[in-house]
């Protein structure tokens, strides 16, 4: 699984928490907005608040997306249009989420080796990242399992997808 | 040969029904899955797209804890549409109004040792006090949840964490888990189980036990494990299993191994914006504070309210402070009225609010305004957590923001405490 990045790297130090990229007070029906995790983002970015374009990455340093399980932290950045997120550790229940919805992570021990220019090519089955300027950075392998997951689009087309099956299966074309 | 399986191997290796070692995957049935009105709406109208019926309605437990009582149509909204979808789906176990769920989840016996719990709620993990294997997960996740019964999980790696000794006067397990806090980071424990015993441990009520694996998130835990003794079977209202033996083993494969002396701790505090920007009370002592919060799944416990009672017993709030309180559930509200602790809190000039998350997470009466500085016995201090990002927050243990409460600044609870021994 490859991701191509030709857009700008954001870079964004240690325990981004999940208040910051998705205040409480925004947690009610109306579901994940982009714009409330860019005004988050550029508390800590000034400049990406006029400068971010879809496709754009962010590299980051540990536990990034630490505190809350709002899924809305996730759902808003890839409603964003974020490519991939390259961080050296993610909190748990982001990285679930993230993988969740279909949004790329990826662990990356020296994310000081990424280059901010030119293309980055992600290669999700190696867990590499290369830089045009020859430089490889290299993470943690997604389990096979997590993999098949973001190949799927996320937990929802997956879940859709095994029901289908058993529907066939049991030839009812319903569930018990 | 590999070690003896830490709490988290035993506990997840039962429930496979094989023997699984961290690092391996699997998939497990959940015992039981917790959801609430502010995350639970999406999660419904996730799941419901799935066009399945919910796989058992009498392992699900719903509650309303943070919009209470609604502040704004918005969140009066959420309130209706959550008790709309437990009606759809016939869900039995609620907990309305009735204080945060975690705490309302330990009291309800529904959660027992060995068990492996869910929710989408970051702060799952206090149930780990009871023995379950318990943890927060997302809303999609949830809706898996909800349609096949099932979550695949990660068997983690363990740290342990031995208690020894008897905390001094004015120290609580708050102060425990600001001290590991300091240690380890915010990120220390990240994927981990955190594995609490030690007599230490063994000699806290169930209270201070759910304090410490409640917080464990903010350390990156996966689960905040707490040995399982007489204090847990009582607690949750069970029969000892026999056979489950779920106490820390010397034969473990640590991945790290932390002893806390606690006679040696002092009252501690994380200062703004980290849980992990942790220092002795003292070093921030004269710190001018406008609000004080005792309350939310983390501070809001008899235990909690019978230290910041010692304080405010022949005290009065300092006029330039508004001390909320919050109990976090009704059995607590109802124990503070019969021992008295809400007429010590009344007198003292504290705002009583029902039960519930309170100003915790910024949602309900409470907030902070810009330039404003906040002490809480709650569990975060992220910008903007309470209200403006302009605010500053510090967390700390009850009776420290009750002696702050007193003072108006930040004070270590010791000196107060001192005089009244005096006094006495
Ligand atoms: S009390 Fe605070 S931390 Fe606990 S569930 Fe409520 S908002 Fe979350």
């Amino acid at each position: 699984m490859n991701i191509t990045v030709s857009g700008r790297r954001w870079r964004l130090g240690d325990n981004l928490d999940t208040d910051v990229l998705f205040p409480g007070s925004f947690m009610t029906l109306t579901g994940a907005k982009a714009d409330v995790a860019l005004s988050g983002l550029a508390m800590l970015l000034p400049e990406i608040a006029d400068g971010f374009r879809p496709g754009d990455a962010i590299v980051a340093g540990s536990n990034f997306g630490c505190g809350s399980s709002r899924e809305y932290a996730a759902a808003a950045l890839k409603d964003l249009g974020i490519s991939v997120i390259l961080a050296r550790s993610f909190a748990r229940i982001f990285f679930r989420n993230a993988l969740n919805i279909g949004l790329p992570v990826l662990e990356i021990d020296r994310v000081d080796l990424i280059p901010d220019e030119g293309p980055l090519l992600v290669d999700l089955t190696a867990g590499t990242v290369s830089g045009a300027d020859g430089s490889v950075a290299t993470g943690t392998v997604l389990d096979p399992f997590l993999l098949d997951l973001l190949r799927d689009g996320g937990l929802m087309p997956r879940l859709r997808a095994r029901m289908a099956s058993l529907d066939t299966a049991d030839g009812r074309g319903e569930h018990a | 040969m590999p070690g003896f399986p830490s709490l988290a191997e035993r506990i997840l290796s039962r429930k496979a029904g094989r023997s699984l070692r961290a690092g391996q995957v699997d998939e497990f049935e959940i015992d039981l899955a917790l959801t609430h009105e502010v995350l639970g709406p999406p999660t419904f109208r996730t799941f419901e797209t799935l066009g399945v019926p919910l796989w058992n309605p009498d392992r699900v437990y719903v509650t309303i804890d943070h919009f209470v009582p609604a502040a704004t149509v918005a969140q009066a909204e959420n309130n209706r549409a959550i008790i709309a979808a437990v009606q759809r789906h016939g869900i039995t176990h609620t907990g309305f109004y009735d204080g945060p769920s975690h705490q309302t989840l330990a009291e309800s016996g529904l959660a027992g040792p060995g068990d492996v719990v869910v929710g989408t709620d970051s702060h799952t993990c206090t149930a780990g006090a009871l023995g379950s294997f318990a943890t927060g997960i997302g809303g999609t996740e949830m809706a898996g949840v909800l349609a096949t019964g099932k979550l695949w999980l990660k068997v983690p790696h363990a740290i342990s964490v031995r208690l020894t000794g008897s905390p001094p006067t004015g120290v609580s397990a708050k102060d425990v888990v600001l001290h590991l806090l300091r240690d380890l980071g915010m990120d220390g424990a990240t994927y981990a189980s955190l594995e609490f015993g030690g007599p230490g441990v063994r000699a806290m009520p169930m209270d201070e036990r759910l304090v410490l694996a409640n917080m464990a998130v903010e350390l990156g835990a996966k689960v905040g494990l707490v040995e399982v003794d007489e204090t847990t079977w009582r607690y949750v209202g069970r029969e000892p299993e026999p056979g489950l033996d779920l106490t820390l083993h010397d034969g473990t494969d640590y991945s790290r191994r932390i002893t806390v002396e606690l006679s040696a701790l002092e009252p501690l505090c994380a200062a703004p914006h980290s849980p992990a920007n942790v220092r002795p009370v003292a070093d921030v002592a004269g710190v001018v504070i406008q609000q004080a919060y005792i309350g939310s799944c983390t501070g809001g416990r008899l235990t909690d309210y019978r230290s910041a009672a010692q304080i405010l017993r022949h005290r009065r709030v300092a006029s330039s402070v508004r001390l909320i309180i919050t109990p976090a559930s009704k059995v607590i509200y109802r124990a503070m009225l019969a021992e008295g602790l809400l007429e010590i809190f009344a007198a003292a000039g504290a705002i009583v609010e029902p039960p519930g998350c309170g100003p915790c997470a910024g949602l309900q009466a409470g907030v902070l305004a810009d330039g404003e500085t906040a002490i809480t016995a709650s569990s975060r201090n992220f910008v903007g957590r309470m209200g403006s990002a302009g605010a500053s927050i510090y967390l700390a243990s009850p009776a420290t923001v009750a002696a702050s409460a007193t003072t108006g600044m930040i004070t270590d609870p010791r000196g107060l405490l001192a005089a009244d021994e005096v006094l006495r």
